[in-house]
Formats: structure tokens, sequence, C-alpha cells
């Protein structure tokens, strides 16, 4: 029977998949790498400290099996859009028309972020990680983080017409 | 003072201290331009979330999959033997940017071969092979100072990465790292600090990186494998870091 860490990990896969797909923007590739660190994260459950996210920890894992294949092939191959599912936000009536179209135009400019800079966007706005937890997500300084989040945001921001 | 776009930032994001926290809100009081950009950092926050929302659920197949490794897991676990206990050592590394990882394919092993370690010679007897001693100065400052994740050039044309710090099964303090030499084979390397100096215990040459300079993450293997048979603990923290290398000064 599953167990607690088991079914935490399991109710992330929407999260690591996300993750995954800011990185990858391939859906197929998404779906292998959220394999692969699942398998890695059974493997090495021992090694997980409860004190702290399983998310940031599943988060470091998915990066590091990223890095692997980037570093074993240069092909990019085909890539899609940031979200495989452009449906996800429900149609209520012609006055929500406005908001989902701001909210796509804030998609794509997310989407169009340098890679380093759309990762840490998502892991510290959207999943909410702290700057710290992001930083040892992806191996790098605390200030790297702030400073390539600061970029991004304010990227974002200017394209949406916010000033 | 000036006050710089990740200060804001982490001011629109309640990650600075009370203290701090006041000291940006005086400086936005009487700089409007200030406020517009604590308010586009919150603004991005926002819209971020609620533009990638929920993340859309994983395919069955895919979920499918998953569920059947935790109940392997779960087996395994409860199998009266007990398992042997899997360290994941691909991710005690802490992650270099690959671009920073030089490697090709071919892997050669080069103990006390690399540049300037000199594995002890002399004269008056055979010396056979030793565990090198580092004597280059530069090299040894490196060691003492780099965080993991920094370069730093110890001579020309020969860049020093130090990538994970951890201690042995003893608790001798060890750093994994990297010299690169232009043209050169790239060594990833492990070098334990004794009582008074630093001593090559690994090291792996490999051929000198090509245009693409990305890494087969088998080249690491043998690596791994023998951090696994000295018992190496987990990476350690940025704070234990700094704190050991603090020690050695």
């Amino acid at each position: 029977m599953p167990d607690r860490f088991s079914e935490e990990l399991i109710a992330l896969l929407p999260n690591l998949r996300r993750f995954a797909l800011s990185l990858c923007r391939r859906g197929d590739l998404a779906d292998d790498l959220v394999q692969i660190t699942a398998e890695r994260a059974f493997a090495a459950r021992d090694r997980f400290d409860p004190t702290t996210r399983l998310d940031a920890w599943l988060f470091r894992i998915l990066r590091n099996a990223w890095i692997d294949h980037t570093r074993r092939t240069t092909t990019q191959g085909v890539t899609i859009e940031i979200s495989d599912a452009p449906d996800a936000v429900v149609v209520d009536g012609v006055r929500d028309m406005e908001a989902i179209l701001t909210l796509r135009k804030a998609e794509a400019a997310i989407a169009e972020l340098p890679d380093d800079q759309r990762e840490v966007m998502v892991l510290v706005c959207v999943d909410e990680l702290s700057y710290r937890e992001a930083a040892e997500v992806i191996g790098v300084p605390i200030g790297t983080v702030m400073s390539r989040l600061a970029r991004a945001r304010l990227a974002v921001a200017a394209k949406m017409g916010i000033k | 003072m000036a006050i710089d776009d990740e200060r804001l930032m982490a001011y629109a994001d309640g990650a600075l201290s009370p203290d701090e926290a006041a000291e940006v809100e005086r400086a936005i009081a009487e700089d409007e331009a200030l406020a517009a950009k604590v308010a586009a950092f919150a603004d991005s926050r926002t819209m971020a979330k609620r533009a990638l929302g929920a993340a859309p659920p994983v395919s069955d197949t895919l979920a499918a999959t998953i569920r059947a490794m935790a109940e392997a897991d779960a087996a395994r676990r409860q199998a009266p033997t007990g398992s042997t206990q899997v360290i994941d050592l691909a991710s005690r590394r802490r992650t270099v940017p690959f671009w920073q990882l030089p490697i090709a394919a071919s892997v050669a092993l080069a103990v006390g071969v690399l540049g300037g370690w000199v594995v002890s010679q002399r004269a008056d007897k055979p010396a056979g092979i030793a565990v090198a001693v580092i004597k280059e100065p530069a090299l040894v400052e490196a060691l003492t100072t780099a965080k993991s994740g920094e370069s730093a050039e110890i001579g020309p044309g020969v860049a020093f990465t130090a990538i994970a710090s951890f201690r042995d099964g003893e608790g001798q303090f060890c750093r994994e790292f990297e010299q690169d030499r232009v043209g050169d084979a790239s060594v990833v390397a492990v070098a334990c600090r004794g009582d008074e100096a630093w001593s090559v215990r690994f090291a792996v040459a490999s051929a000198a990186s090509d245009e693409t300079g990305y890494v087969p993450a088998s080249s690491l293997d043998t690596l791994d494998a023998w951090l696994s048979a000295i018992d190496a603990g987990a990476p350690l923290s940025d704070e234990e870091e700094a704190a050991a290398l603090a020690d050695l000064r």
C-alpha cells in the first residue's frame, strides 16, 4: 500500500510536469522527465529530509535529469508551447474574455523569457518556492536566483504594459 | 542609499526582515518610480500564478506508470530482508550548468598526472604511485576559498570550478572539482583535506571538450562508484561548506 511519501509524490505529478515543460517545452520529453524523476525519487527516498519541501526536492531531481538529457543530446527537436492544455481556463461569458486574453498574454510573455529566467519564474511565482529553495533546486547562489527573477518579472510586466 | 531591483522584489514578495522592509518603505514613500516597480513585481507574480494556474493533470498512462512504481516501492520496503539502501549519487552532485562541464565521451583514468600535481617523487627511493599532495599555491587557494559552483583561473588558460563539498566516511572534508585546460583534457577530481594539506584522492581525465561542450552523464559513473565506495556523505549545504572552508583559514 502506498504511503504518504508516495501519495504526496503522485499529487505533485502535475507540478513536476509543468516544471519539466518549462525546461524542455516538449510534452513527450516532459513525461519522460517526470518518470525518471519518480524512479530516482523512490530509489533515493531515504535521503529525503521530511522537514523540507518534497516538491523542491523533486524539482531538483527533475532538473538533474534534464541536465543529463541535455548532455546526451545536442538537438533540441520540436518545441511546442509551454502550456499544452491551452483550454485549461474555463470560459464563462463575454465579460471574462478580457481577463482570459490578459492571461494568455501573460502566458506568452513567460514563454518568451530566456530559459534560465522562465525556470525561476515558474519555481518562485507559480510553485511558490522561496528564493533559497529555488537556488537549491537550480544549484546557483541565491543572488543569482534573485537577479534572474527580478529581470524576468520586469520583462513580463513590461510586455503586459504594467509600468 | 540606492534600492536595487532585487530588494524591491524581495519587498513585494514579503521576503525582507521588518527592518529591511521599513527601509524600503521609506525609500518608496519618496520615490514614485520605486513604488511603481514594487507594483510591477507584485502584479507579475499574480499574473504568472493565474496564467499558469493549476497545473493540468498528467496523462493516465504516466499516472498509472508512477502508481505502479509506488506499489513496487511499498512492496520492496515491506520485504523482510529489507531493501538495500540505494543512494542516488547522481543527484548528490550539485548541478553545475552543463555548459561549464566540457567533457567528451572518452574517459581515461589518470591519477596524479594532472599539471602541477606532483606524484610524490624522491630521488633516494622508488616513488611508485602515491597519493598526490597538492602543492600548487593557486590550486590550494582555489580549493580553500571557492564556493561550489564558482570558477577561478588558476593559471594561464587553466580554469578551476568547484562542484561540491562533502565529508568522506571518516569525516574528512573533501571537494569535487573540475580543471579545464584550454585544448587539453578536462579533469574531474576529488581532493580531501588532511591535517595540513590537500591531497588528490581521485581524478578522471577526459578528452578535450568538443565544440558542443555536452557531457554524457555516463562519464561520471566512475566517480559515482568511487564516491559510493568511500561512503561519501551528502553534499554540504552552502552554509555548511562556508563553515568548513572558514575552519581551514
